[in-house]
């Protein structure tokens, strides 16, 4: 953490070489909105040892109000919560002005063709289905998107 | 009802009676004639008899012709007290599509009586309910029988057989529908609860996957080699009953025409190449040679869901390999049959047993040596790939010899015209 601040102040100094650091996104804000403690634990546990600053909720309202609160750099999203689906928080984050940029990237146990055309369409930037990858591959296509979105 | 009517045997009787009335003419004039006055007293006596005959043989046979019309009448009662609570709708017409009869179910399933349909000219009618009796009627049904309509908001599921029948001379036509709509609900909520269960299970394996990768990766501390054998193995069944609850999501959704299909032009070539580079390392590993049979010249550009055709070719090469001993051969080939593309997909593998044959291709079927052979499987592949082929309008079929091998074909049209053009809920006999 801190050589890539380091690394982060060298570029500020030096407005002639500025160009996006390829590591830059590893500070960045996750929030995670999933209802299953041991998962969202393990995905936590995860991202924090990965070296992103980690943020987590258990149902749409409390993330959505953490969301505008503090706007993260990154959304995982669940669709099966607790109160209000994840579909109804997707369409919330994309009014909201202050959000509408944050790439979502849904991490449900839904998957179904309709389901994923549905996510997508509302704005979703991937969606991944849970029992089909391990962390590991979820922070690897978090790091893809966020590089995407630095570059 | 004809057998009835002969035994009664009113014509016969009639011709009696009439030679009775000969015999008492004859006499009468033999009475009468002043000529013949000798024997009159004996012409009396035969007069009487025969009057009497007469009598016997008329009331005899008026009683046996109200028997006939009563029986008539009853056959006919029971005929239409018969028809009249068959659970399946019947609609008869002719061959200008008139109505002759609907019985009470078809009455109910269109919501309209008897009497208004009877000769009505369907095809000019503007009434909805109207139409739908029409459409029935003009369905085809050799191309597939499941009909669905709507009344009063309410999806109405029909399986329609037609047949012709003809009577006085005259060819009239018979449909006869079988309301499936209690039966498409119980399907519905069989799907449901395939579907919730599978998502309800998927989220406690996500989390064993997870943890088990957490284990295997040393994050919480490296493991004995003997420790990380276990967990390998568990991470693996793990990932089974993963692809199993996916398998089970994917038939619920085909069973209820609910599988969501992407059509659009991809080349099959690419999906075949991946597909068979992905299988590469599972026949290395049990020492199959894998081979293309490849005909230069094909139109591989064409229209289909390269996902799903995706599926339905990993599923037939992973049974080939799975099924074919070490050392064995798979061979994937294809060709262009008239508007189709052709492929086929052989192993020298087990086989398929005939006993066995005709299910082949339904769900959580697997054939006894299969099951000895391979003891993994879960017997929905085929029923996936088959459905799947199915809704781009091809079919899928094999020939196979116990102990030396099987062929899997199956085609697909390469004209989008030749894709149905919805997905269907499947009907009673393709579900199982």
């Amino acid at each position: 953490m801190l050589l890539l601040n380091y690394k982060k102040l060298l570029i500020m100094n030096d407005p002639i070489e500025f160009r996006p650091n390829e590591n830059e996104f590893l500070k960045s804000k996750i929030l995670i909105i999933e209802d299953d403690k041991f998962l969202r634990d393990l995905l936590s546990q995860k991202l924090s040892r990965e070296g992103f600053k980690v943020t987590a909720a258990v149902d749409g309202e409390e993330g959505f109000k953490s969301a505008v609160e503090d706007a993260p750099d990154l959304i995982l999203l669940d669709l099966v919560l607790p109160g209000i689906d994840g579909f109804s928080i997707l369409e919330r984050i994309k009014k909201e002005a202050k959000l509408s940029s944050v790439p979502v990237l849904i991490l449900s146990n839904l998957g179904q063709k309709e389901d994923v055309d549905r996510a997508l369409a509302l704005g979703a930037v991937d969606f991944m289905i849970k029992a089909n990858f391990t962390p590991g591959e979820i922070s690897e296509r978090i790091k893809s998107i966020l590089k995407k979105k630095y570059l | 009802m004809k057998d009835r009517i002969r035994s009664s045997g009113p014509v016969e009787t009639w011709f009696l009676i009439f030679i009775s009335i000969l015999i008492f003419i004859f006499f009468a004039i033999l009475i009468v004639s002043p000529a013949l006055s000798e024997i009159r007293s004996t012409s009396t006596l035969a007069l009487f008899v025969s009057g009497a005959l007469m009598l016997v043989l008329f009331v005899r046979n008026s009683a046996k012709l109200l028997k006939a019309s009563s029986d008539l009448t009853k056959e006919r009662d029971h005929m239409a007290s018969i028809f009249n609570v068959l659970t399946d709708g019947i609609v008869e017409y002719d061959s200008n599509n008139r109505i002759i009869l609907v019985n009470p179910k078809a009455e109910e399933i269109f919501g309209v009586k008897n009497e208004k349909l009877r000769g009505l000219d369907l095809s000019k009618e503007e009434n909805s309910r109207l139409k739908t009796v029409y459409e029935i009627v003009t369905f085809d049904s050799s191309k597939g029988r499941q009909f669905i309509f709507e009344m009063n908001g309410e999806k109405i599921f029909l399986e329609i057989s037609t047949a012709s029948v003809s009577y006085t001379g005259e060819k009239k036509f018979v449909k006869i529908l079988r309301d499936q709509t209690r039966f498409m609900e119980l399907q519905r909520i069989k799907s449901e609860f395939i579907s919730v269960a599978a998502h309800q299970l998927r989220t406690p394996l996500s989390a064993i996957k997870w943890a088990l990768k957490i284990l295997l990766d040393g994050e919480s501390g490296d493991l004995e080699p003997s420790q990380k054998g276990f967990v390998e193995k568990a991470y693996i069944s793990n990932d089974r009953m993963i692809e199993l609850v996916s398998d089970l999501l994917d038939v619920s959704r085909i069973e209820e025409g609910r599988f969501g299909y992407e059509f659009k032009e991809a080349d099959f070539k690419e999906v075949l190449g991946g597909v068979i580079r992905s299988s590469e390392i599972r026949a290395k590993e049990r020492t199959i040679k894998l081979e293309l049979k490849e005909i230069k010249g094909i139109l591989t550009k064409f229209t289909f869901d390269p996902q799903r055709i995706q599926i339905v070719l990993s599923n037939l090469v992973d049974n080939a390999i799975k099924y074919t001993p070490p050392g064995g051969l798979v061979s994937i080939g294809y060709r262009q049959n008239g508007a189709f593309l052709e492929v086929s997909v052989s192993d020298s593998g087990i086989g398929i047993p005939d006993n066995h044959r005709r299910r082949v291709f339904s769900k959580f079927f697997r054939a006894d040596n299969a099951v000895k052979f391979q003891t993994e499987g879960s017997g929905l592949g085929l029923f996936i790939a088959k459905n799947i082929v199915k809704r781009h309008g091809g079919s899928m079929w094999f020939s196979s010899e116990l102990g030396k091998g099987s062929t899997f074909y199956f085609n697909i049209p390469l004209k989008k015209e030749f894709i149905p053009a919805d997905e269907r809920p499947l009907e009673s006999l393709e579900a199982i």
